[in-house]
């Protein structure tokens, strides 16, 4: 029929962009991941090795540690990111003054881009003049400068302080949107009951939320898992390998050792891992929303 | 008594709401008072909170000045800014487009749509980086604006796409349907009276992929390498990565490059949160 035929020319070049830009790429990554790669003159050597690239990620340790450390983003990300999205959410969606300005300025961490995002915090973090031992320091918390980004087991709830402070505004827009589709009837009837606003938030509140609190989840640990732009920016992946992600890995293993194969597995070997935790997420939820 | 606790609880909000704002804005806030301080001022213990002797020669020295430095900075400021625009409006063409064959004329279903943008969100950008850069440099289009710019606009037509057709979906059918019915065709009803309908849709989806391609930092740092190509981003990170550089210059950059994602939050609020939202919500 003509409109069949016109839509498949409306979104023919859409497709052919997508295709050859995303598809082909991601084959020939596919490929590449079957293959040791060593960058000489001439170019790129190739040699057949089989799944031997994805074993021996399987086997590193190196690739553990850093997929349990990613695995800690998502989880504050989930957990503490998704819980102050809320909470914010509720606050701004009630009634008061400058409402609207209030909502725009929370929109900030979003819109900023990653790597401003990186510069600011690295100058808060700075252990000499830093903004954040200064207010600690003249609050009376701590009595001495704290180098935030260089002590291993504070590094990483640095870098999660800022993942959570720049994801924080998605999860409250996505909220406030949700908030406001709950009929304001089923509150004043529960009023009307003598509910107390605990059993109305849970009672309430909290199932009428559930399809976005799937798609937040989904969403998160998407995007968490490829976090970067941070790690590079603000610690490099250090000190020593403690603020690791897997996505640093993937880019020194890639960039700095030109083991292009070895790092093509380690996308494909993530890329499985998410479709299966969002493949779980999405059972869960549906038996959660029948109940 | 209900009437003064009804003021307590009102009180209690406007604090709470108060302190999210203020762990929102105080990095930018604090950004921004560096800036407009003088260097010696930054090494003062502890740090003074506001400036002593505000200026904004930084501001200044980034637009107009001469050195290296701030050059490369202008550079990349004007190379983000054209490829952010071109991919913007093309993307919102090629969009607008195929929202419409998947709205209208179902080519695709929903489900698909919805997989195939989840999918191309899970992959991880630095395997597409690999295979990018080792077929750009087959092609010799690596380190040029034409090719990052081909990248961004893959990367963002399927949310384009996804913003697009739930627009689509809310416009009433009847007037395509009747001007189908008084002999227009096919393309003269998505050219004259559906695209010239969906302005506001058309723009949130500009605004967007803008936001995405200014701040996008990992593809921008591996395939490209010279002035004529290299991003914002890309430059912000040499200015960080360099032994010395001064800390309010460094902060003045920031602000600069921030200038533009807060003037299109401040005058499209309502726009981008309409765009986050459709799809998600209305279900």
């Amino acid at each position: 029929m003509l409109q069949k035929k016109f839509g498949y020319i409306l979104i023919f070049p859409s497709f052919l962009v997508i295709t050859l830009v995303l598809f082909y790429p991601l084959i020939y990554s596919l490929f590449l991941s079957f293959y040791q790669t060593s960058v000489g003159l001439g170019g790129l050597k190739l040699k057949f090795v089989g799944l031997n690239n994805y074993i021996d990620v399987l086997r590193s340790s190196e690739w553990w540690m850093s997929f349990l450390r990613t695995a800690y983003f998502v989880f504050y990300d989930i957990f503490v990111g998704m819980s102050l999205g809320l909470g914010i959410a509720i606050l701004l969606n009630k009634n008061f003054r400058f409402r609207g300005i209030a909502r725009t300025l929370v929109l900030f961490p979003y819109v900023l881009p990653t790597i401003v995002k990186a510069l600011m915090w690295k100058w808060i973090y700075n252990s000499d003049y830093g903004f954040l031992n200064s207010l600690l320091y003249q609050l009376g918390i701590i009595n001495h400068y704290i180098p935030w980004l260089s002590e291993p087991k504070l590094a990483i709830h640095m870098l999660i302080i800022v993942n959570l402070w720049e994801g924080t505004p998605f999860a409250i827009i996505l909220y406030l949107a949700a908030l406001q589709t709950i009929p304001n009837e089923l509150y004043e009837a529960a009023e009307i009951d003598g509910a107390n606003s605990w059993q109305i938030f849970s009672k309430i509140t909290l199932p009428l939320l559930m399809p976005i609190n799937l798609m937040l989840i989904v969403y998160k640990t998407i995007a968490t898992f490829k976090i970067f732009d941070i790690v590079y920016a603000l610690t490099g992946g250090g000190p020593g390998t403690t603020t690791q992600v897997v996505a640093h890995l993937m880019y020194s293993t890639v960039f700095d050792s030109l083991q292009f194969g070895k790092g093509a597995s380690m996308s494909f070997i993530l890329l499985i891992i998410i479709l299966v935790l969002v493949y779980i997420y999405t059972k869960l939820f549906k038996s959660e929303i029948n109940y | 008594m209900s009437n003064l606790k009804k003021r307590i609880f009102y009180f209690i909000d406007i604090i709470l709401i108060i302190l999210a704002l203020i762990w929102t804005l105080l990095p930018i806030f604090w950004t921004f008072i560096t800036s407009i301080s003088e260097e010696t001022e930054l090494t003062k213990v502890p740090a003074s909170w506001f400036p002593s002797h505000p200026t904004f020669e930084n501001y200044w020295n980034v637009f107009f000045k001469k050195a290296g430095t701030t050059n490369a900075f202008r550079v990349g400021l004007m190379n983000s800014f054209i490829i952010s625009t071109v991919v913007s409006i093309i993307s919102v063409f090629l969009g607008s487009l195929a929202a419409y064959a998947i709205s209208r004329l179902k080519i695709l279903s929903s489900n698909i749509v919805v997989f195939l943008l989840l999918f191309i969100q899970m992959i991880p950008p630095v395997i597409l980086v690999t295979s990018l850069y080792v077929i750009g440099s087959y092609l010799k289009i690596l380190d040029t604006k034409f090719y990052l710019g081909l990248i961004y606009l893959a990367l963002n037509l399927p949310m384009a796409i996804w913003i697009l057709k739930g627009y689509f979906d809310t416009l009433p059918k009847e007037i395509e349907d009747s001007a189908l019915v008084d002999g227009c065709s096919p393309p003269t009803v998505l050219f004259r009276i559906v695209i010239p309908l969906s302005g506001p849709a058309l723009f949130t989806t500009g605004i967007f992929t803008f936001i995405a391609c200014w701040g996008e930092f990992l593809l921008a740092l591996v395939l490209t390498d010279s002035l004529a190509s290299k991003t914002m981003p890309v430059t912000i990170s040499e200015f960080m990565g360099r032994f010395y550089v001064s800390f309010n210059l460094m902060a003045t950059v920031g602000i600069v490059a921030s200038i533009p994602p807060i003037l299109i939050a401040l005058a499209f609020q309502r726009l981008i949160i309409q765009g986050l939202t459709s799809g998600a919500v209305k279900e």
